[in-house]
């Protein structure tokens, strides 16, 4: 099977279990996220898979060749590290070949890589300067440039845009996306930003507690999270507690609500959860009868121009509501108001 | 006082004899200007004793003692072989030591600094237990492993090394076996705080573009700590010019050092004037190379960048 694989991968430090038993398939040139809150495992993973750390137990396999006992210097990897590690005592030039050095590639085929790779990552021109002498984004392309002179079979980026503002972490993120494309290399990122995952990924591996809580495209996990946490993680949900009612619909403060479909192994009168996109709640005058609508006031209005944010209390309930200026609701603080849950929209999860 | 953010309230039943004390004793001694105090504690015991040293190093030696005066004849004493010969020897032994202690510390040193903090804190206070030793402790144990009777020797010749066992000192060896180990807990502790400081990044960087561990220590690790491993360098370098016990112990009598020679010129022959002159001159070059350490160290790379 072509690709990476990691089959019931294991990583415990001492007393704490890092990585828990897990299975992966990552197809050749997929771009990869492992996002998660900070302590999950992501970063010990790709670690794993560089070779930096050696798993407690399972197999990594790359293109069929079993990796896991292979020291990192002979994965024939490239890694972005979080905090770029560039080495400040070689120039940019000297930096982005340091592999072909140790390779005992010739100084003029060196300069032609450099200046390609340079070139590659636009910031052609700066072999000859110093680290200290660029700026924040520059040593990012400077770390990428790097990680690919050798043409490796795995890109691997840890966190590698934390350190930048955010304006130019998102120009980065559309970026290195068409850079992987281009190259059609299998990369893998981390991260604990969803919208940085969400720009960049085929897929995204969202973790949490050293496992894999699911791994999908990133709109299909956005649109069918597989539990609360993920609904929560990845974007922002009205996550609304409720008791599963027989066919498609569950109970929620004594109404009962049209849903999308029921979990598996869930019975009638079980607990669950619901979970609503803002995006996908719409808020009417408390005159507008309907199905699928709870009675609420609203409390509240965020207008940042691109969007509006409607918060209505629905008894016990806090309910979010957004929309496109042009679709806004003409509600204000204060009004009552019927919010609208579609039934489509309400993906039942577990509780 | 003014600098103070709060007032602090009036002390409960200070009477007039607390106001006294207080204003009377106290205020005089805040007027204090107790920046002096470093200036003062190396007058005294630093700069005086070296005025002292530096005049009888002119003074005019006498059959027994020496008198007053002012004549350089004991500089001039520099110019002989006797002086030569064995500055020579001192600086072969202060830079073989120094560079070989080296050798073995700063690997040793960057291993640890990159062990998790418990081992990290055991092969520490096992440094700092060797430096707890003294040097005649470290010099005599040495002899006695060298020797011929108690020691490796016998040792050697029991495993059919050697076909008879022979006293490894005194030797060049022995001596500078002796500097070398002496050394080596005093360049761990220079070069720990700039290992610590290398980020465990760098070396994994080179180890993912494919360099071997090995690799990545000599292209990376070596070229960051160059500052670090000069300046620990002359800091050792000068240090082991001192060195008094170890050759004392160890070493053959062509191999004395200039400590024992001014020790000998002072103590065994009564020439203070001269010993003092060798001082005064050692005391020089020490001063040109520590600053030439301070200003190393200031370039560290670790630091920076």
């Amino acid at each position: 099977m072509s690709g990476l694989e990691l089959r019931d991968i294991s990583k415990r430090f001492g007393p704490v279990t890092a990585v828990a038993d897990i299975n992966l398939h990552i197809p050749e040139g997929r771009f990869v996220s492992f996002l998660g809150p900070s302590g999950c495992g992501k970063t010990t993973l790709l670690r794993l898979i560089a070779g930096l750390e050696t798993a407690t137990a399972g197999h990594i396999v790359l293109d069929g060749e079993d990796l896991t006992d292979r020291p990192t210097h002979r994965r024939n990897i490239g890694m972005v590290f979080q905090s770029l590690a560039l080495f400040p005592h070689l120039s940019v030039g000297e930096n982005i070949t340091y592999s072909q050095k140790i390779r005992g590639a010739g100084r003029a085929e060196r300069r032609k890589r450099a200046d390609e790779l340079l070139e590659l990552v636009r910031l052609p021109g700066v072999a000859d300067r110093n680290i200290a002498q660029l700026s924040g984004g520059q040593r990012q392309r400077v770390a990428i440039a790097r990680a690919l002179a050798l043409e490796p079979k795995l890109f691997l980026l840890d966190e590698p845009l934390s350190a930048l503002d955010a304006k130019l972490r998102e120009e980065m993120q559309v970026e290195l996306r068409m850079l992987q494309e281009r190259l059609g290399i299998t990369t893998i990122i981390v991260t604990h930003d969803q919208r940085e995952a969400m720009t960049m990924s085929d897929e995204v591996v969202v973790m949490s507690t050293a496992r894999v809580q699911q791994m999908g495209a990133p709109l299909e996990i956005y649109r069918n999270p597989a539990s609360a946490f993920v609904a929560e993680f990845i974007g922002t949900s009205n996550l609304i507690e409720a008791r599963q009612a027989d066919g498609d619909s569950v109970r929620i403060g004594g109404q009962t609500f049209r849903t999308g479909g029921k979990p598996d192994g869930v019975a009638a009168g079980g607990d669950v959860v619901v979970s609503v996109r803002p995006e996908d709640v719409h808020v009417f005058p408390a005159s507008g009868e309907g199905p699928n609508r709870l009675d609420g006031t609203v409390t509240f209005v965020r207008d940042v121009g691109a969007s509006v944010e409607t918060f209505v209390a629905c008894g016990d309930l806090q309910i979010v509501a957004m929309a496109t200026p042009k679709d806004r609701p003409d509600v204000h603080k204060g009004d009552d108001v019927k919010v609208e849950l579609p039934a489509e929209c309400c993906v039942v999860l577990k509780a | 006082m003014s600098d103070r953010a709060f007032r602090r309230p009036p002390a409960a039943g200070r009477g007039p004899v607390g106001r006294v004390l207080t204003d009377g004793l106290v205020a005089p001694l805040r007027r204090f200007p107790f920046g002096l105090y470093p200036t003062l504690m190396i007058g005294v015991f630093f700069m005086i004793p070296f005025a002292i040293m530096f005049a009888i190093s002119f003074a005019h030696r006498t059959e027994s003692t020496y008198e007053a005066g002012f004549e350089i004849t004991h500089y001039a004493r520099f110019f002989s072989p006797l002086f030569t010969t064995h500055l020579w020897v001192t600086v072969q032994f202060a830079a073989l030591a120094s560079a070989l202690s080296l050798v073995v510390a700063v690997p040793f040193t960057f291993f640890v600094s990159r062990l998790r903090r418990r081992p990290q804190v055991v092969a520490l206070v096992f440094i700092l237990c060797v430096l707890t030793l003294s040097e005649v402790i470290i010099a005599y144990s040495l002899s006695v492993v060298m020797s011929r009777s108690g020691g490796l020797p016998n040792v050697f010749e029991w495993l059919g090394f050697v076909d008879r066992a022979k006293s490894w000192y005194p030797s060049y060896f022995a001596n500078l076996f002796g500097l070398t180990f002496f050394n080596i807990p005093f360049a761990v502790l220079v070069l720990y705080p700039a290992c610590t400081r290398l980020d465990r990044e760098l070396t994994e960087a080179a180890q993912t573009m494919g360099a071997s561990p090995a690799k990545a220590f000599f292209t990376v690790v070596l070229p960051l700590l160059d500052r670090t491993i000069l300046a620990a360098f002359v800091l050792l370098f000068v240090f082991t010019m001192g060195a008094f016990v170890t050759p004392t112990w160890l070493a053959r009598p062509e191999d004395t050092m200039m400590a024992q020679l001014i020790a000998e010129q002072a103590l065994g022959r009564g020439n203070i004037p001269f010993a003092a002159a060798l001082s005064v001159f050692f005391m020089a070059v020490t001063l040109v190379l520590s600053l030439l350490a301070v200003r190393l160290r200031r370039g560290d790379r670790t630091s920076g960048a």
